[in-house]
């Protein structure tokens, strides 16, 4: 009975952050179209490109135009959810300022609280502009929806995405620590995902070390992954492995993270505090 | 009248120098970031052109010079317009555009030289543009003389002056709006449209790319007018035309609405 309270009270606790949180970044509507319109601009000049590239050669490495487009679509979409930057700014802005110390007060689980608010604004970053862009190219550039059924593995793999493209961003913000200005990590870090994601091009297009390399890296399984599921370029057999790896790879760091930011914890000066 | 500028100019810029000495690490870092933002469109051009020779019968290298071409002009316009990004919120909302009101000073000229302090990092920008250009330059096999050095120096002046007036006009459409959001920020990638020769878009595309917005002109014409003088000759004038009208526009455009501009404050 005591215990059920509890769970209650925490789960409203939480529930009323994500409310909290939504409304906040909604004062930002005008950025979000903004930058909508960007990403579809983005993914024109990708469409024209690629028509072009595919008007000599009918297929590269097993994809052909229409699953290249459906991969562009589906890739940016994803990348709207997964683009954790934010995260890493964020950490450092709250160690070097010394706004964490207000957040130590706070009777919730840090690690919890932090997660809930980037992933609510990661998730209305995807609701904004991620599926808009999913619409409008279903609408001018008809991508076909052919695999949809696999539609429960692929929400359930963007799922993990987040949290391994997350715990990364944190880690990294984390690193301020040590080193202050974190410009550089930030934007390695980016570069890293960018390219081994497979957001520049699919994996496959690379040659074979990079491919080799990107396997035992955790960014294929941010994006490559749910990407592959959704245009339906994996079979099921592939999807379970990957989702299993997915699995490990998020767990794993989310461990390291939460510990490395208790131990850190004790570290942490603050001016006045 | 000029000394007077000159003297805020010399004034302003030793400041800047002084902070930019003052933090090497972020000279470094700077640099580090554009080198990689760089290696990544070469690292999609190469990747695309491992698979076909050329696209719409352009070849590696010379998308590779157009690309060099567009990261020198992108580079000079964020060096000394960046500004017009955080315009709305710095200057408008913040309000720190009613102090330089008080000084009896060009308030654009102001904001420029001031502000030089925080993107003069972008030398590197133009510095590996020049680069990657000079590269594809002879892997191409492009002669030199005087001529198209002028060439150079007018189409890349025409293209910097056009990317600029978009950034600037919307930066004038903020004095109306008094938002936080720069109503530009989609031109960021709109821009990206002249990196790929305008034969790739579609017919109503390419239309609006030349005759509506003229985005081609930032990359695509002037360097086609010095990789393909034949076919695309006079393009080079064609841009600093362009640049120039469209950028005395915005100029207009910007002090007429400062005229009108009513401050957020009471």
């Amino acid at each position: 009975m005591k215990l059920s309270v509890i769970s209650m009270k925490t789960v409203s606790k939480y529930s009323r952050l994500i409310d909290l949180n939504i409304k906040e970044n909604f004062a930002y509507r005008a950025d979000y179209l903004l930058n909508l319109f960007s990403a579809l601009a983005m993914i024109t000049v990708q469409y024209f490109l690629w028509s072009a590239v595919f008007s000599g050669q009918s297929q590269i490495q097993g994809f052909n135009f229409s699953d290249m487009i459906n991969y562009i679509v589906v890739i940016w979409a994803i990348y709207s959810f997964i683009n954790t930057q934010s995260v890493s700014y964020d950490i450092q802005n709250q160690l070097l300022n010394g706004d964490i110390g207000y957040d130590f007060l706070m009777p919730v689980n840090l690690y919890g609280y932090y997660l809930i608010r980037f992933y609510s604004q990661k998730f209305l970053n995807l609701v904004m502009i991620g599926v808009p862009v999913f619409i409008f190219s279903v609408v001018f550039f008809n991508i076909n929806l052919i695999s949809f059924l696999n539609i429960i593995f692929f929400l359930l793999s963007v799922q993990l995405s987040f949290f391994i493209a997350y715990n990364i961003s944190f880690l990294v913000g984390l690193l301020s620590i040590f080193f202050k200005n974190i410009e550089g990590f930030i934007q390695l870090e980016k570069f890293l995902k960018l390219l081994l994601s497979g957001a520049l091009v699919p994996l496959a297009f690379f040659p074979d070390w990079v491919e080799k390399i990107s396997i035992v890296l955790p960014y294929r399984y941010v994006n490559y992954i749910p990407s592959l599921i959704f245009i339906g370029k994996i079979n099921s057999d592939e999807i379970l492995i990957s989702i299993f790896i997915q699995l490990v790879w998020a767990v794993s760091l989310s461990l390291i993270t939460s510990l490395f930011f208790r131990r850190i914890r004790n570290k942490v000066v603050i001016f006045g505090g | 009248m000029m000394n007077r500028y000159l003297k805020i100019l010399l004034s302003v810029s030793h400041k800047n120098f002084q902070d930019f000495v003052a933090d090497r690490v972020n000279f470094f870092t700077y640099f580090f970031t554009i080198v990689l933002y760089n290696a990544l469109n070469i690292i999609f051009l190469k990747v695309v052109f491992s698979y076909i020779p050329v696209i719409n019968g352009w070849s590696f290298y010379e998308l590779l010079f157009i690309f060099g071409y567009f990261t020198i002009v992108t580079g000079l316009f964020y060096m000394l317009f960046s500004w017009c990004l955080w315009f709305p919120n710095s200057y408008i909302i913040r309000g720190k555009l009613d102090l330089i009101r008080q000084y009896p000073i060009n308030p654009l000229f102001y904001i420029t030289v001031l502000e030089l302090g925080n993107s003069i990092m972008e030398i590197n920008s133009v510095v590996l543009g020049i680069a990657v250009l000079t590269y594809s330059w002879f892997k191409l096999c492009l002669n030199f003389d005087v001529f198209i050095f002028f060439k150079l120096i007018i189409s890349l002046t025409g293209s910097f002056l056009l990317i600029s007036s978009y950034f600037l006009f919307f930066s004038a459409v903020s004095f109306k709006i008094k938002s936080t959001a720069f109503m530009g920020t989609p031109f960021m990638e709109i821009v990206q449209f002249s990196q790929y020769p305008v034969s790739i878009y579609a017919h109503w595309l390419r239309f609006v790319l030349i005759y509506i917005i003229p985005v081609s002109f930032i990359a695509f014409f002037p360097s086609a007018s010095i990789l393909r003088a034949g076919h695309y000759g006079v393009f080079h004038l064609i841009t600093l035309l362009v640049g120039l009208g469209l950028f005395y526009f915005s100029v207009k455009f910007w002090f007429y609405n400062l005229r009108r501009y009513e401050s957020v404050g009471n």
